[in-house]
């Protein structure tokens, strides 16, 4: 994806957290405005987000001293 | 006790928030050897109870290199902002030289839970996420920052924050998007 491109689907995903689930959807619909350069990577990254609060990344790092066990 | 390379590294962090370049090429291979050192000193310890996060290890280097005296919070920012970076290098070669010896007859002794632990997929997993945060830095190098602070210092939002010179706000909406965007792409490999 090009930076510019990121940049759009960034401003949108951002704005669409912040707003409830049941308005979302909408949201993006009208912000990405039929560009489906730009929907369908902000919806990827909306169900990605959705699952990425259930296994947050945050672990990765409690997981570095199994990391650092298992190199021993 | 104020040591020898505590003058050298305080005084380096302090040119380099002055605009000295030349300080940051010196400083980084003095954090680097000591991280490299107290990582080493947890890898040949027997297996105990202790739990090793990256978190105590850079704020350990920090205490012994940094005179708290002399140094300032944005200096403080900058140390963790390289011991970050360095301190991913240092888990992404063990990470390739952990899945190396597996490759190649190993010579570490691993005890039965060891091997069973170590499948790979940590190694694995780590190293996708290396990858990952190369990629992302090529189109928004700010929120591979925020990552490298997070997960391989251990940084709060707050901290992360300082050390960039953003607002917390901010990193916290590109925490949240860079979370969704490494989940998928580490996913996908």
């Amino acid at each position: 994806m090009s930076p510019e491109r990121w940049q759009q689907v960034k401003q949108i995903f951002q704005s669409a957290i912040e707003r409830s689930p049941s308005e979302r959807d909408r949201f993006i619909l009208e912000a990405c405005d039929n560009n489906l350069n730009v929907r369908t990577p902000v919806q990827s990254l909306i169900s990605s987000y959705d699952q990425a609060e259930t296994e947050p990344i945050e672990a990765l790092a409690v997981h570095v001293d199994l990391w650092i066990r298992c190199w021993k | 006790m104020t040591t020898l390379s505590q003058i050298g590294v305080t005084e380096l962090l302090v040119d380099w928030s002055k605009g000295d370049q030349e300080a940051l090429n010196k400083l980084t291979p003095m954090v680097y050897d000591e991280l490299h050192k107290l990582a080493s000193r947890y890898l040949r310890r027997e297996r105990s109870n202790h739990t090793l996060q990256t978190t105590a290890l850079v704020h350990e280097a920090y205490l012994k290199l940094v005179d708290q005296k002399d140094a300032n919070w944005q200096n403080r920012a900058q140390f963790f902002a390289v011991a970050a970076q360095l301190m991913r290098r240092i888990l992404v070669d063990y990470a390739r030289r952990h899945r190396a010896s597996k490759r190649g007859g190993s010579y570490y002794k691993l005890t039965l839970d060891e091997v069973l632990a170590s499948s790979g997929e940590k190694d694995a997993e780590l190293l996708a996420l290396d990858d990952a945060l190369d990629r992302l830095a090529a189109i928004d190098p700010q929120q591979s920052r925020v990552v490298e602070l997070r997960v391989f210092a251990g940084l709060s939002l707050e901290e992360t924050a300082h050390a960039l010179d953003i607002s917390p706000r901010t990193v916290r909406r590109e925490w949240s998007m860079a979370k969704a965007w490494l989940h998928k792409e580490i996913k996908k490999s």
